[in-house]
């Protein structure tokens, strides 16, 4: 049901190049900034759960739609423009070594909870206890939770989005939601 | 199959990811064992958790313009210029009217349209607040809109659109009615939720009807 | 007042138009285009009947009147075309046929008039205010809308979102994601099988005889509509279903509804089969029945 239901999260914008993704491609600013702004909340909430802090969270969308633009003309209309750029964020998140402009992608380290509570107090239906529950996971479990229980990936491309072994990845998701349920149930 | 073997299992089947075989063993283990179920309705308990929580989160500050002067050098050359349709000028002035940070965290919580998971059962005013906070200015924002184009549209459209807001409006305020003398009841918020999605999604669609139609 | 509408494509044709007398014009175009282009049919006068074919060309063929236009446009992304006439004239008949490659992702948009669509299995996404759409076939993915127009499919999108206000909609065939809105609409499902589905109405009745997939959900809110769900024979599920004054009807296994605690409202939970699917059910005031196919 769950998967189901994250499969849901993730087809809700049909695949290909809409009118706007279109205009961007072609120059349009403005269409762009639409396009940002239409997507901006979700690319934020994958990127502050990855990463577990704010700061870096912040960091890490703004390098996600630098990147969307300027890869724009890559994108063909195989999937949604959002998987696409859910894609653009994964990527983000687990490639260390990428230089953007002058500041530098710092590697991911272990959340601590406090860094996320301003970041998540003002969305409508936030369960914080949740959040921070997620947050305090160890690295490995929480990237994978997030990205297969919360963005709905399989473990194949989970494995393959991160270089991990998809046997890997369902430990680290056994393991994530053990440790939640735990958590939660304190 | 012993409860060990279940237990590693349990991701699989809850996840829809067992074969035929597999999965008849787990329920035909499940059918008689209270420990294992238990186990799997707390995975189920979780899984229904964190399908509630909220896919998106607006970050707490604009971070437009540092995207745009990261990529500033790019846009040296002009952006080519698009016919603006009546359509695009009606997104254009809906984006700008919903400016709001409620209004435009509600919008990226998912496209206008779409559907909303239902809300988490737990301190139900509050979200009572919040999906007035949330909605009224929108649905406001978009009636506005609708009346200013109004003459664009056919006289039976019209009428269609206003028939049906009528009965939206009706089922809302049944719903706060009821909420005003149940307000604990996470069910009616839903309620009311489902009823303003319907509000807005009407009056998005109408927005976006080509003139004469 | 018209704005007028520039076509925003590499090469802007304007189609050759074959006068047969004073009233009428043929139209008959033929381009070339890529398997999985993007067909854009804007058709303000009349209906349109689109066709997949396993050709990668496009093929227009209609009659219109001569006060009427008819413009195309076709490049590497595929085509555009556009069908207008003088505002507050009354409505000729104007037949429009387009060929698409199966594979397109095509957009439609008519006035109040009929779209027909079949043999497609790339996209849809088809908007009308009133008349009929109807969908034969299974195209990947079906984005449908109507105000008071109604909505008829007949096949098995993946994914599907249909949108009604007045109309009705129906659907014959399954579909892996799919959600259904009206207002006053009914809704009518016959047979499907759906990993997800999703129906709304406010005051639109919702007759969905359905098997939800193993893990599937199938979810249900009205304010005031009858939602009348039969499972199939062997559906599992687990049922939650919850009334403020609907009436709620159990076919389905002996467990008798309950009165909340407090006396506002009925509520069902109840498994079926094995459980593993989840149907839950929302309604203010409209009554539910549940039962067997």
């Amino acid at each position: 049901m769950a998967a189901v239901m994250e499969r849901e999260v993730r087809t809700w914008a049909r695949g290909g190049v809409t009118e706007l993704v279109r205009q961007a491609q072609a120059g349009d600013e403005a269409a762009f900034g639409a396009l940002y702004r239409e997507h901006v909340g979700r690319v934020h909430a994958l990127c502050l759960r990855l990463a577990g802090d704010r700061v870096r969270a912040e960091e890490l969308t703004q390098d996600t739609f630098v990147r969307a633009w300027e890869r724009l003309s890559t994108f063909r209309g195989d999937s949604a423009f959002s998987s696409w750029l859910h894609r653009l964020a994964v990527n983000m998140a687990f490639n260390e070594s990428r230089a953007r402009g002058r500041r530098m992608l710092r590697v991911l380290s272990e959340g601590h909870g406090e860094g996320i509570d301003g970041a998540w107090e003002h969305v409508p239906g936030v369960d914080m206890d949740l959040e921070r529950a997620i947050a305090a996971l160890p690295k490995g479990a929480r990237q994978v939770f997030v990205l297969h229980d919360i963005e709905g990936y399989q473990h194949d491309e989970i494995a393959s989005l991160t270089g991990i072994a998809v046997g890997t990845s369902k430990a680290h998701l056994f393991r994530a939601r053990r440790l939640l349920r735990e958590a939660l149930n304190k | 199959m012993t409860c060990e073997s279940i237990e590693q299992m349990l991701d699989d089947y809850v996840d829809g990811a067992l074969d035929r075989t597999a999965t008849r063993d787990v329920e035909a283990h499940l059918g008689g064992c209270g420990r294992c179920r238990a186990e799997l309705d707390a995975q189920r308990a979780l899984l229904a958790r964190v399908a509630d929580a909220p896919r998106s989160a607006a970050p707490s500050r604009d971070l437009w313009p540092e995207i745009e002067r990261a990529r500033g050098e790019s846009l040296a050359r002009p952006a080519r210029r698009w016919n603006i349709g009546w359509m695009q000028i009606a997104a254009a002035v809906l984006l700008m009217a919903l400016s709001s940070a409620a209004t435009v965290a509600m919008l990226r919580h998912r496209p206008a349209g779409d559907v909303l998971p239902a809300t988490p059962r737990r301190a139900v005013a509050a979200q009572v607040r919040l999906v007035d906070a949330q909605y009224l200015p929108v649905a406001n924002d978009l009636a506005a809109l609708l009346a200013s184009h109004r003459a664009e549209l056919a006289p039976s459209t019209i009428a269609t659109v206003e028939r049906s807001l009528r009965v939206i409006d009706e089922a809302i305020a049944e719903a706060r009615a009821a909420l005003a003398s149940d307000p604990n009841n996470p069910d009616l918020v839903d309620l009311l939720s489902a009823g303003y999605r319907q509000k807005i999604d009407l009056l998005r669609r109408t927005t976006q009807l080509t003139p004469r139609t | 007042m018209r704005l007028s509408r520039t076509l925003s494509c590499s090469a802007l044709l304007v189609a050759a138009l074959v006068s047969r007398g004073a009233a009428q014009k043929q139209i008959n175009e033929r381009r070339a285009v890529g398997a999985r282009s993007s067909i854009r049919i804007s058709n303000l006068v009349g209906a349109v009947k689109v066709t997949g074919w396993d050709r990668d060309s496009i093929a227009v063929t209609g009659t219109i009147a001569d006060d009427q236009r008819f413009e195309m446009g076709a490049g590497p992304y595929g085509a555009k075309m556009y069908l207008d006439g003088p505002s507050g004239a009354e409505i000729k008949p104007a037949t429009f046929e387009v060929r698409v490659p199966s594979g397109a992702r095509v957009w439609v948009k008519t006035g109040n008039a009929d779209i027909e669509v079949s043999g497609i299995v790339g996209g849809l996404d088809l908007n009308i205010v009133g008349g009929r759409i109807r969908v034969t076939g299974s195209p990947r993915e079906l984005n449908a809308e109507a105000m008071d127009g109604s909505i008829e499919i007949e096949g098995s999108p993946a994914w599907l979102r249909a949108k009604s206000a007045t109309g009705a909609i129906t659907l014959r065939g399954s579909s892996e994601d799919a959600g259904f809105t009206t207002v006053s609409g009914l809704i009518t499902v016959i047979g499907a099988r759906f990993e997800r589905g999703r129906f709304e109405s406010v005051t639109g009745d919702m007759k969905v005889s359905a098997a939800p997939a193993m893990a599937g959900s199938l979810e249900f809110d009205t304010h005031a509509g009858t939602i009348d769900l039969k499972l199939a024979t062997g559906a599992s599920a687990d049922v939650d279903v919850s009334t403020i004054h609907g009436t709620i009807n159990n076919g389905l296994t002996s467990q008798l509804p309950l009165q909340r605690a407090d006396g506002r409202g009925n509520e069902l939970g109840t498994r079926v089969g094995k459980g593993g699917a989840l149907v839950r059910i929302r309604s203010f005031k409209g009554a539910v029945l549940l039962g067997r196919q």
